[in-house]
């Protein structure tokens, strides 16, 4: 296992476009292939956050973390295993925003929301979000979105069964299919949160 | 050694997701996902079911507590949560079309039955050559009506997200007006009633404009024994690590300032001595500190004393 400095070390190190496009190529010489490794290592590091119940922003975390790479192959240090390395920043900035305070966020949420799924005052929001959802989904190709739809129709041993079904039909293995749906559902999602945070236009 | 995806069962995934596995578990589970792209999409995978299990009640109890205590408690996972519950309910809602017949399987339907293979395939050369022509008519017209109707689909999703982006946006200010009543309620009922002990506290929002009017501003009746006041502000969380702050009377007489203050959470607490403070109007101003050591106002509540 490579070693890892403290993430407080260099904090005075900024991302640089030089810095972000040497560690792009770390991840591939072709820069759609990096591109894209780049967005499912990002998405890897704010789940990891976020299903560690980081006490900060997940994505803003995920962010911290490839600064910190960014600064490390800045300054010519050789890194074999990204992914790994990723992995080992993460824990050490996991650690410490376990120490820091909880954002104000946080503690408003666990004082406050009740363990229900919806509030009364959300059902807007929810329809707000079935119609955004469905304008991304209209954005997808027919057959990504038929893809969605197949892989999440139905529940229990149905859905079990259409998924092995399905990946029979594109010939391909049942892991291979999940891979496959869960890039399109990261698509999906950035596109959801995206359109709840862009503010309404014409008021 | 890292797990590969065939090795890893669901039942491990969703004790990693429901945060039930040991430290040691939990860093091999990480180790492989960061290592094999097919190991995350397979945890993804059992989230967004977990997530559709829970929302069908298909949870056991434990799961279902263990579940209510992580998800809808951290924004992100709240967020994720949010997003597979829409995505089911969206695909389970959709109806599909049922299957039509192709434009060949129709016409096939609508031939005659002829039994000699001359009488056939005379009958089927001018039946192509009609067929043809029929088919290049009916195809363009259909495909017209496909054009139209996805249009009309389009712009009436568009229609429909800019309305729901609308209407969220009003439910939010209502929202934000309706967190600030509470607050001020809050307020009211902390504030007329006399307290007889040594530290009596006030609640105020972040509101108020520097020139404004005090009436209706939230009261503290302050006995003879206080000796200390608490103002409590609820501040939105900022780019400060520290706060100043200082209460004038509404003539603009300083009566109070303190630098180095912190926050807590989203609440900034001022401890004034009791004596200072007179019947009468206060102001007042709260400044965050940047890290490069500039105050910046960020609210100027009022609030009015009583003495009785």
């Amino acid at each position: 296992m490579e070693m890892v400095s403290s993430p407080a070390a260099g904090k005075n190190w900024e991302l640089t476009p030089d810095a972000f496009a040497r560690l792009l190529t770390h991840l591939d010489a072709d820069p759609e292939a990096a591109g894209e490794k780049y967005i499912l290592l990002h998405r890897k590091l704010a789940r990891f956050f976020e299903w560690n119940n980081a006490r900060q922003p997940a994505e803003e975390l995920a962010s911290r973390v490839f600064d910190i790479v960014a600064r490390k192959l800045d300054a010519g240090e050789a890194i074999r295993n990204l992914n790994a390395y990723c992995n080992e920043v993460a824990r050490l900035i996991l650690k410490e925003s376990y120490r820091t305070p909880a954002r104000g966020e946080l503690e408003e949420w666990e004082r406050k929301t009740p363990a229900t799924p919806f509030r009364e005052e959300e059902l807007w929001e929810r329809e707000a979000r079935l119609a955004f959802l469905e304008s991304c989904l209209g954005g997808l190709p027919p057959e990504s979105r038929e893809l969605i739809v197949e892989f999440y129709r139905g529940e229990g041993r149905d859905r079990i069964d259409r998924r092995q079904r399905l990946a029979d039909r594109f010939g391909i293995a049942r892991n291979a299919l999940g891979n496959r749906v869960q890039r399109l559902l990261d698509k999906l999602e950035r596109c959801l949160t995206r359109q709840m945070a862009q503010p309404a236009r014409g008021r | 050694m890292v797990m590969g995806s065939s090795e890893i069962q669901n039942e491990e995934i969703q004790r990693y997701l429901l945060g039930r596995m040991t430290d040691d578990e939990r860093a091999n589970l990480e180790a492989a996902y960061f290592d094999d792209d097919e190991v995350f999409a397979r945890i993804q995978e059992r989230e967004n079911d977990l997530i559709d299990d829970y929302r069908r009640g298909r949870l056991s109890t434990e799961d279902r507590a263990q579940f209510e205590r992580l998800y809808p408690r951290h924004p992100d996972r709240r967020a994720h949560m949010k997003f597979v519950e829409a995505l089911s309910e969206s695909v389970n809602a959709a109806v599909p079309a049922p299957a039509r017949p192709s434009w060949a399987e129709r016409l096939r339907a609508l031939l005659p039955r002829f039994d000699s293979p001359l009488a056939v395939a005379a009958a089927a050369a001018l039946a192509l050559l009609a067929i043809g022509s029929v088919w290049l008519l009916v195809e363009t017209r259909r495909l017209r009506q496909e054009l139209n109707s996805a249009q009309m689909a389009r712009a009436d999703k568009e229609r429909r997200a800019e309305e729901a982006r609308r209407q969220l946006a009003g439910q939010q200010e209502r929202n934000n007006a309706l967190n600030a009543e509470v607050e001020q309620l809050r307020a009211q009922l902390a504030s007329p009633a006399q307290n007889r002990s040594d530290i009596v506290s006030l609640f105020l929002a972040a509101t108020g404009i520097r020139g404004g009017s005090a009436d209706g501003a939230p009261e503290i009746v302050l006995a003879a024994d206080a000796r200390t006041v608490a103002l409590r502000i609820r501040i939105k969380p900022g780019p400060y690590a520290r706060y100043q702050a200082s209460i004038e009377e509404v003539g603009g007489r300083e009566v109070w300032a303190q630098r180095n203050l912190k926050a807590r959470g989203s609440i900034v607490e001022l401890s004034i001595s009791a004596a200072r403070l007179a019947a009468g109007d206060y102001l007042v101003l709260l400044s965050g500190v940047t890290a490069a050591g500039e105050a910046e106002e960020i609210a100027q509540p009022f609030f009015r004393v009583r003495r009785p």
